[in-house]
């Protein structure tokens, strides 16, 4: 009340606060309705509490219930999902057969198709061809060809549409695929440990009913040492796992395995030659490649003439003489280790117009690789670094490969 | 330090000591503070503010947080990969005394927000066992447990990178070894933690898994061998011990795709970028392309479908179809996803529920979730979805209750199992303490003063009244997913609860 009358006030009114212009006070009777209020307000808390409690427990006592709503919700968003992306992406509903047949028609990367206008692709493996070397210019999508396959038979086992316009695929225990030269350095393993010991995984669990796809395994190391360890595992895939197997390589050397074992078979992806320009077409095509693209897209950027030439002229003749043998052809395993045998005293019947240099480019051949080639005539210094230096363009480590490809390439 | 240090601050300094967590936060009226090392650290994490605080002559760094404001930095906190120890005020006859109630950890937080599963996982090893190496996995937010034993360590990464838990407890047999631990860390971003050993002691986790999942639950999944029945032993010991209260959501035991198991090692799972890409994000890859789900309990049944493809091939027939009848009826599954978009996460909001942390605002979503069902089931009948396998998904919880003929685990009867849960968490020691104050702890206002309110959960499991108000309930929710009252005769099947 105003300071005016504050002085009127009875005795038993008590003064608990002075403000500018007025006081305030308490009398018995007010402090204890204020008491009670209190005391309700705290009850009504209590209460609000209580039944709050009886509430959640009673939605506790039903938590199995609500999880099963709750997954069978969860069910039907996956199931209507899948179902949305499979009518708006025109994929199609794989037929699974107890046989050995894999059939894609026009199979797509479901990834890479929403941001390009993709070139589908077939993929056909049965009893009689489990085992397909992919071969093609690098960039050709070769990868891309190969991680498709194996999403369509994934995608299928997922219980989902795959992208493709028919699809009839065999039940598989197992997908693995392996890239060679992933870059792991910076986990401290060297890049060529790691992909050894994932090969050895494979190796070790892949059976006849897995699908396995390799993409360039074994470019993490020197050459010779690259081609021996993907020809001795095609072999071991083909004769003893027995998986299906789709192996891109830059080896062309290995599409001759084709001939020599019996499920094996090449396709390429085709690339097309006019008026000095690479077209990639995307199309995979039966048969090895015709030809490799490394030493035109060396003249297309610019290595001079004599260079190009002579290159091409060494890879001709590495083409013509090489020589290797497979295990596991008609004849079936003999033990004998002749594998992989290059002969490069080819280029020694060749004028050397380089200097010699020390040898030890990524195109050197390994110890071994020199001890299983004596019975060819003796390697002189240059012409072995003749034909490194084109195959090193080719085929040599990955890194500086693609470094130089992608600074080189024209477009 | 301890010992110089007294009050409030050597009152902190020996709580910190009684517990292995990394950091401390002790309640002091109504600010959770950190002090010393801990202070700084969550002041370089969180961005907080340092004091200084004297005690008995020398001074501390001090940090706090409102009451209220907790549970964001203990998030922030957990997903750095840190044990944050919560230590709770009460008072006494004589003024109040300090406790810690729970261990907040990377697998043991509750978090309703984030869309992601957070799995915790136990690894061990024995080479007295055909299947050396035993895996345990848990996700506390959804109720989700199972385990299984491996030959190779291979097959163990593989899991490792499917569930990439963010919390991993190596067994004996693992950290007791270098080059397994290290093998173990290469697998997983997961932070370590050591939990006691006894844990994964197969007779004591034997016993404990048969508490938790009913005596025939291990046989049921196949689990035999000593280092996968120790993990999951573990994992529930783990759970127990820091106190997030959701034993309880942990009703069933699975094991890890018995025998359709397709194998997709750790190394093809990131070539072919399933759930991640090379470079470790989420645009670009499968998932992502694929994910047109509208819940995240969707895109987390999405995710696990695509890094565990089966080879069973009635199921997958299953799964076609109703991916075929919902490619065609494009009506339908449009009107389905609508209304499944928004829809809570019922798994989760049931796990808060159990732990006592839900709050009203659950309640609710709970409620409005349970509402669209007739909706959906309306979306459902009379369309092209009617003749797929799409109605029996919708029927498959009241299926459920009659039988679980077709989960993994074996079908004890609920009210027994429930029960037994209840006597574990009253038996064991910590469980009141930890339970008593759940329901403050959520919803308490720092005006609201610290009275430890009567344990909201050990009331709720033992009592009679709520077990019948369950009845009731249950029968009203069971009602919406039965297309036809045919199949599913759910007032009968619920009765006998």
């Amino acid at each position: 009340m105003g300071k005016s009358v504050a002085g009127a006030v009875p005795d038993h009114y008590r003064e608990i606060k002075t403000l500018k212009n007025s006081k305030r006070f308490v009398t018995e009777e007010l402090e204890e309705r204020e008491r009670t209020v209190l005391r309700m307000e705290e009850r009504r808390e209590e209460l609000e509490r209580r039944i709050f409690e009886e509430v959640r427990e009673r939605v506790a006592a039903d938590a199995e219930l609500l999880q099963d709503v709750g997954r069978a919700l969860a069910e039907l968003d996956t199931l209507a999902s899948l179902g949305h992306h499979a009518a708006t992406n025109d994929w199609t509903r794989p037929e699974f057969t107890d046989g050995d047949e894999l059939r894609i028609d026009a199979g797509r990367h479901p990834v890479v198709e929403q941001t390009t206008d993709f070139v589908p692709n077939d993929l056909r493996m049965d009893r009689e061809r489990g085992f397909l070397i992919v071969t093609g210019p690098n960039m050709s999508g070769k990868s891309t060809y190969m991680r498709q396959c194996a999403l369509v038979s994934l995608l299928a086992q997922a219980g989902s549409f795959v992208p493709a316009d028919a699809a009839t695929l065999p039940l598989v225990d197992g997908v693995y695929t392996r890239v060679g030269a992933l870059d792991e350095l910076a986990q401290g393993r060297s890049t060529f440990m790691v992909e050894m010991q994932e090969l050895s995984n494979i190796l070790h669990s892949a059976t006849e009913d897995s699908l396995v796809v390799l993409d360039e395994v074994g470019r993490g190391t020197a050459t010779y040492d690259g081609i021996s360890i993907a020809w001795a595992a095609t072999e071991y895939l083909h004769n003893e796992v027995r998986a299906k197997t789709l192996f891109a390589t830059h080896y062309h050397e290995l599409t001759a395995l084709a001939e020599h074992l019996p499920r094996v078979a090449n396709v390429h992806v085709a690339a097309e030659e006019r008026d000095g320009d690479v077209t990639f077409l995307r199309r995979v095509r039966e048969g090895p490649t015709d030809r490799s693209y490394g030493v035109h897209v060396a003249d297309l950027a610019g290595v001079p003439g004599p260079v190009v030439g002579r290159a091409g002229d060494v890879l001709d003749r590495l083409r013509e003489e090489k020589a290797i043998e497979a295990k596991g052809a008609a004849a079936g395993d003999d033990g004998d280790t002749r594998q992989a045998v290059f002969d490069l005293s080819a280029g020694s019947s060749s004028p050397t117009p380089t200097p010699t240099r020390p040898t030890g480019s990524g195109g050197r051949p390994t110890p071994g690789a020199r001890r299983r080639r004596r019975r060819t005539a003796p390697v002189t210094g240059p012409p072995r670094r003749r034909a490194g230096r084109p195959r090193r363009r080719r085929r040599s480590t990955p890194r500086p490969r693609r470094c130089w490809r992608r600074s080189g390439r024209p477009m | 330090m301890t010992a110089n240090a007294g009050g409030i601050v050597g009152e902190f300094l020996s709580l910190k000591e009684s517990t292995d967590a990394d950091v401390l936060a002790m309640q002091c009226g109504d600010f959770y503070e950190f002090f010393a090392d801990d202070a700084e650290l969550v002041a370089d994490e969180l961005d907080l503010k340092v004091s200084q605080k004297s005690s008995h002559g020398s001074s501390y760094p001090m940090a706090g947080v409102p009451l209220s404001e907790l549970t964001p930095y203990l998030k922030a906190l957990v997903e750095r990969g840190y044990r944050v120890a919560v230590a709770e005020q009460y008072e006494t006859a004589d003024g109040h005394a300090r406790e810690i109630e729970r261990v907040v950890s990377p697998g043991t937080v509750v978090d309703p927000d984030g869309a992601a599963a957070r799995w915790l996982a136990a690894v061990d090893y024995d080479d007295g066992s055909d299947e050396p190496w035993g895996l345990a996995v848990a996700e506390v937010t959804t109720g989700r447990f199972h385990a299984a034993a491996f030959a190779a360590l291979d097959d163990v990464r593989a899991e490792l990178h499917r569930f990439t838990p963010v919390e991993l407890l190596p067994g004996p047999g693992v950290r007791d070894d270098d080059a397994r631990l290290a093998d173990l860390r290469e697998a997983t971003d997961a932070r370590l933690t050591l939990h006691e050993a006894e844990a994964f002691a197969p007779g004591r986790a034997r016993h404990r898994l048969g508490d938790q999942f009913g005596e025939q639950a291990l046989a049921a999944v196949g689990l035999d061998a000593a280092p996968a029945v120790g993990a999951a032993g573990a994992v529930l010991h783990y759970v127990d011990d820091t106190g997030a209260g959701v034993l309880a959501s942990m009703t069933r035991l699975g094991g890890l795709d018995p025998g359709g198991r397709v194998a997709l090692d750790a190394t093809t799972q990131r070539n072919l970028e399933l759930v991640e890409t090379m470079q470790g994000d989420r645009d670009g890859t499968l998932l992502d392309t694929l994910d047109h789900t509208e819940t995240a309990a969707g895109t987390r049944l999405l995710r696990e479908w695509l890094t565990r493809p089966r080879r069973d091939r009635a199921e997958l027939e299953r799964r076609g179809a109703a991916v075929e009848a919902f490619a065609s009826a494009a009506l339908a599954r449009d009107r389905l996803l609508d209304t499944l978009d928004g829809t809570a996460d019922l798994e989760r909001l049931a796990a808060r529920a159990t732990s006592g942390s839900a709050g009203p605002r659950d309640l609710a979503a709970v409620r409005s979730a349970l509402e669209r069902l007739p909706e959906l089931a309306a979306a459902v009948e009379g369309t092209e979805l009617a003749d797929s396998p799409v109605p029996d998904v919708l029927a498959r919880p009241d299926q459920g209750r009659r039988g679980r003929s077709t989960t993994n685990s074996p079908p004890p009867s609920p009210p027994s199992r429930r029960a037994r849960s209840a006597a574990t968490a009253a038996s064991s020691p910590g469980a009141t303490t930890t339970n008593s104050t759940s329901w403050c702890r959520s919803t308490r206002r720092p005006s609201s003063g610290s009275t430890r309110s009567p344990s909201a959960r050990s009331a709720n499991t033992g009592s009679p009244t709520s077990r019948s108000t369950a009845t009731r309930r249950t029968a009203t929710t069971s009602r919406w997913a039965s297309p036809s009252p045919a199949r599913c005769p759910t007032t009968t099947a619920r009765s006998r609860r």
